[in-house]
């Protein structure tokens, strides 16, 4: 797969169109997942995953041959992403005091869910989404670029252009709500006993 | 275990937020990590933050529409491929155009796309779109746009039910679906009676490139109806005859 998509580059270097095409072909979806986790949209994610590939092919000369292609892909569409979300921000409507109000009283409605029924892994991938869709879009974008994509605090701040204290505060408030929203089911899950 | 003063304050949900993502500095860290030896409330929070975040970060991704890797290379092919990449139209070629990024790279970029699409005798020279401003420009890309739309579906209209081969107007309704995303982008988030049209057209395009080649005659039956008497046709015609009438008035030299 990796020598695939090596390949597949090489040739999208020199004009092959249908090379391209199979890169476009093979890693659409999962680069849609990486931009609607961080954008919290499926229809911005297509089309950061758009831009995304527009970027690719304007980089293509840039692609180191020895690196993993998918990891160079997911970088950019990271990237797209926090464009996207740095464009959105002033859009934004500010933090709606009561919104962690909110995300409790819908936690304690789903606590009643029986643990053998998070199993499934859709289950849970419905939850966390659920919990995901109560964070502002920076928010959501300071916590996925801090816990998933493994950026530091200064980094993700320099990314959106926030101080440090407010990605920290971002951070902070998405984790609350996260906790709000999942811990019923983190515990049920018994993933940890102590 | 014998803890200080400051040992025993319990130290807080963002302190341990910061402790387990190791963003604490060296002196909060080994403050934190003396007094979870010693209390067990807080190493309790510590394992509930761990247990939710983990639970976040194993949660698979969110899968895309059936089809999508096929509709984005609809959206994506008609800004990277190079079907004219010699001589001065060279210049015009779209990735440049893209590379250059901007509402007017995007307008032209379908405008051109449209004209590749179209017969020599339809198309409006390309040089003209060096004297346009990007609103006519853009005005005249949603227009062309809008007239290839209703010709793409008209055909679907007529498709016979009982032996659809539709492989051309998918084909077609592909290329319509990048060209509806650029002119939508190039509008911004203005809302008016076309962009409503060219929402809904698009989710019309999209289902059909994605499913109608699996469908039933009675499914192609209940998407036409949803062409004709749903009223999608009577809203391009609409849409686009009001956008012919602001052309005239304006005196534009454009056909």
């Amino acid at each position: 797969m990796h020598e695939d998509d090596r390949s597949a580059v090489s040739r999208a270097r020199d004009g092959d169109n249908d090379a391209f095409r199979s890169l476009v072909e093979r890693h659409s979806r999962y680069l849609f997942g990486i931009a609607r986790r961080v954008t919290g949209s499926a229809i911005d994610a297509e089309d950061v995953v758009q831009e995304a590939w527009l970027r690719v092919h304007r980089q293509l000369g840039q692609f180191e041959g020895r690196a993993d292609v998918r990891t160079w892909l997911h970088r950019i569409t990271v990237n797209c992403s926090i464009d996207w979300v740095r464009a959105r921000r002033y859009r934004e409507e500010p933090h709606d005091p009561g919104d962690l109000d909110a995300v409790s009283g819908a936690s304690g409605e789903a606590g009643q869910v029986l643990p053998d029924r998070l199993a499934a892994s859709g289950q849970i991938q419905a939850r966390v989404e659920q919990a995901l869709g109560g964070l502002t879009a920076l928010e959501r974008a300071a916590f996925v670029l801090r816990h998933l994509e493994g950026q530091s605090i200064e980094e993700v701040g320099e990314a959106l252009k926030m101080k440090t204290s407010a990605t920290k505060h971002s951070i902070f408030r998405a984790v609350r709500k996260m906790r709000l929203a999942l811990e019923p089911f983190a515990r049920q899950k018994g993933a940890r006993c102590t | 275990m014998h803890m200080s003063e400051s040992d025993s304050t319990h130290v807080g949900e963002e302190a341990l937020v910061l402790y387990y993502f190791g963003e604490d500095d060296e002196a909060g860290r080994d403050r934190t990590r003396r007094h979870l030896a010693g209390c067990d409330a807080c190493r309790e929070e510590l394992d509930q933050i761990r247990d939710t975040l983990e639970m976040v970060a194993t949660a698979p991704l969110v899968e895309p529409p059936e089809g999508f890797e096929r509709v984005m290379w609809a959206r994506v092919s008609p800004l990277v491929t190079t079907p004219q990449p010699a001589g001065w139209r060279a210049w015009f070629t779209v990735p440049r155009l893209a590379f250059a990024g901007g509402v007017l790279a995007l307008i032209v970029a379908a405008f051109v796309g449209g004209r590749w699409s179209r017969q020599p005798e339809e198309s409006r020279p390309i040089e003209l779109l060096m004297t346009l401003s990007p609103d006519t420009a853009r005005q005249l890309a949603t227009e062309d746009h809008l007239e290839r739309a209703q010709m793409v579906l008209l055909d679907v209209l007529h498709a016979d039910a009982g032996d659809p081969d539709l492989a051309s107007e998918r084909e077609r309704a592909a290329d319509l679906v990048a060209a509806n995303r650029l002119i939508r982008q190039s509008r911004g988030g203005s809302r008016d009676s076309t962009a409503d049209v060219l929402d809904e057209l698009e989710r019309m395009l999209v289902e059909f490139v994605n499913r109608a080649d699996g469908w039933s005659p009675s499914e192609l039956e209940a998407f036409k109806a949803r062409l004709d008497t749903g009223g999608m046709l009577f809203r391009l015609r609409v849409i686009s005859a009001e956008m012919r009438q602001r052309d005239e008035r304006r005196g534009a030299p454009i056909t």
